[in-house]
């Protein structure tokens, strides 16, 4: 497909675009572009440190992702994924380089499909960064992107860091993190183990609860997940579009996790860890793995007093 | 909820798949107190030389290997006898390998293979090897008999690359299988195309991958020379001792109790869903064969 051709396919595509899936549909609104590049491509150089971009540049969407990298795209679906682009750039006797770049359609899923995986977190470049042996990623605004050398040597470590800086600088805008991360207390939080999610796929893949969605999550709820030392007990703070699927969600959790707990929601299950819950308006409160009852109902009181600073705007 | 739902807790409780429970991060191991007759037997059997330092693959130690395996397995006398209990010299066999990776399945298991199976008179053009084309391959599509062989790996989706998913390439729409983490992959079994047909089924764990991170992972450090087959007739149990094993490893390598992700948990459902084979580790035989160093499980 032509460069102008492509662009005018997004123009017809309008205002508001329904990418429908499975388990999810995602309304993405792209009247607020503000800065936003229309065609991804314009956000991908040509050339880096002897790198120079081969052959067309490959676009998948929603549906086309699994052509690129089969079930693997289902974990950009598992967020608001939109679509990407892939370039693969050369460079004579060093390692190809790959650069994917994702529109997450939000700055709160671009920063939510980067804490999916990240093991480490640098500041830039973008609003954050992560990098392992031949693999850098990065987000900013609602943009992911990952750019991978086939083998890292220093040249193209190198060149991956200049690649994304170029992007970098391209994105003109930041994007906001997503508002309930403010739930998390901060004493001995494991920075690296937060991760933002909406599905219970995600939570399974970070904390597997149960085969069944138990937590009664959807697109439209908006969920973290963290760790607190010196125990690594898990905190997480769920936020429904309503409380009346909050009390729903309460109830399964209930019923399905913890039955035996009378109404302070807590309990001592079989590996002798505690868990409790919470139930606040439209949050849900959980603590698990937490070595004694107090310390469950201690990181739950903490991220009840936080609540107040989530602004009430609806998820 | 229509049913009721597997939680953590259950694992925890060690009353559904211990492998399952184990790449959860749970700690179990084969002969817990529950010990049940073992109604599977599967051969895990090792060689020091099957694979040399750079990766290349002895093809006359990995012969030998499936030999020793299928006599073990069988309980006869030699590898020829095995052989015909499986496959009649009448059958059309398709060998279903695995290309994606690395590491894959390697050439020179594929021809120990097809080198046996010619031995018990099926005729050449009868046999085959596939992955991706499978459905474009008439010996695969006419087939009466499988042999199913790939490589264990971390899936980024699956959790594991494993051989109850090995017949993925079966159906013309792989993404009718993601849901919930490829929860039903056992679904595949029930395909006409291989319903039913399956002989032998070969985990390879010469150089198993069992960490990675992304969509596209694969970094060597993460694999070691491990120098094994895994092989039996449930594929089921064969990827629960493989994920068990999966998991000892990254006990070790990162000393810790490091769960696999997502959780693997399509293993379990083949059993408990799908009723393809047993994901109890307490109701395998497994029978050792070999090289012994740094065994694991």
């Amino acid at each position: 497909m032509s460069k102008r051709l492509c662009i005018l396919q997004y123009l017809i595509i309008g205002v508001l675009t329904t990418i429908a899936s499975a388990d999810v549909t995602v309304v993405v609104d792209s009247t607020n572009k503000d800065s936003m590049i229309t065609d991804l491509r314009q956000l991908l150089p040509d050339e880096s440190l002897g790198w120079t971009a081969q052959g067309e540049i490959k676009f998948y969407d929603r549906e086309s992702i699994f052509d690129y990298m089969n079930g693997a795209g289902e974990v950009y679906r598992m967020y608001a994924y939109r679509e990407m682009v892939v370039q693969r750039m050369a460079n004579e006797g060093q390692p190809e380089i790959t650069v994917e770049l994702f529109d997450m359609s939000t700055s709160e899923d671009a920063f939510g499909i980067f804490t999916h995986s990240r093991l480490s977190e640098d500041t830039s470049p973008g609003q954050g960064a992560t990098h392992q042996p031949g693999l850098l990623c990065f987000w900013k605004n609602r943009y992911f992107v990952c750019i991978t050398a086939m083998r890292e040597t220093p040249e193209t470590k190198k060149a991956a860091y200049d690649i994304a800086g170029k992007i970098d600088k391209l994105i003109l805008n930041t994007g906001p993190k997503p508002a309930i991360l403010e739930c998390l207390p901060l004493d001995r939080l494991d920075q690296l183990s937060v991760r933002y999610f909406h599905l219970y796929t995600s939570l399974n893949y970070h904390y597997y609860l149960a085969d069944q969605n138990i937590l009664k999550l959807n697109e439209k709820t908006e969920a973290v997940i963290a760790q607190y030392e010196p125990h690594r007990s898990f905190l997480i703070c769920i936020r429904y579009p309503d409380e009346k699927l909050a009390k729903e969600a309460m109830s399964s959790f209930r019923e399905a996790y913890i039955p035996e707990a009378d109404s302070s929601d807590l309990a001592q299950i079989e590996d002798d860890k505690w868990v409790a819950a919470k139930l606040e308006s439209t949050f849900i409160l959980l603590a698990l793995d937490a070595p004694t009852q107090d310390s469950a109902i201690s990181l739950i009181r903490a991220a009840k007093e936080r609540l107040a600073d989530i602004d009430n705007e609806e998820p | 909820m229509e049913k009721k739902p597997i939680t953590r807790r259950d694992f925890i409780r060690g009353a559904t798949c211990a492998a399952l429970g184990t790449a959860a991060g749970l700690s179990f191991a084969f002969g817990g107190e529950e010990k049940a007759l073992p109604l599977v037997r599967a051969v895990l059997i090792r060689h020091k030389d099957a694979v040399d330092a750079k990766g290349v693959v002895n093809p006359t130690v990995i012969q030998k290997m499936m030999d020793d395996a299928v006599v073990a397995l069988f309980d006869v006398e030699k590898p020829i006898d095995a052989w015909k209990l499986m496959i009649k010299p009448e059958d059309i066999v398709g060998i279903k390998s695995n290309v994606s990776g690395p590491p894959s399945t390697p050439g020179e298991l594929e021809k120990a293979l097809t080198k046996r199976i010619l031995e018990v008179g099926v005729s050449k053009k009868n046999i085959d090897i596939g992955d991706r084309g499978v459905l474009r391959q008439k010996v695969f599509l006419n087939s009466t008999a499988l042999i199913n062989v790939r490589p264990i790996r971390t899936h980024h989706w699956s959790g594991v690359g494993s051989l109850i998913k090995n017949y993925i390439m079966f159906d013309p729409n792989p993404p009718n299988y993601h849901d919930n983490y490829c929860a039903d992959l056992a679904k595949l079994w029930e395909l006409p195309v291989v319903k039913g047909k399956t002989r032998l089924n070969i985990l390879v764990l010469l150089t198993p991958l069992f960490h990675g991170i992304g969509p596209h992972h694969y970094d060597p450090k993460y694999t070691w020379n491990y120098n094994g087959l895994l092989v039996g007739t449930d594929p089921v149990a064969l990827d629960s001792i493989g994920l068990h094993l999966l998991q000892a490893k990254r006990r070790e390598y990162f000393e810790k109790d490091s769960p696999i992700r997502p959780t693997p948990h399509h293993v379990m459902f083949a059993d408990t869903r799908h009723k393809l084979g047993t994901s109890d580790l307490n109701k395998i035989e497994l029978i050792k064969l070999g090289w012994e160093k740094d065994i694991l499980i």
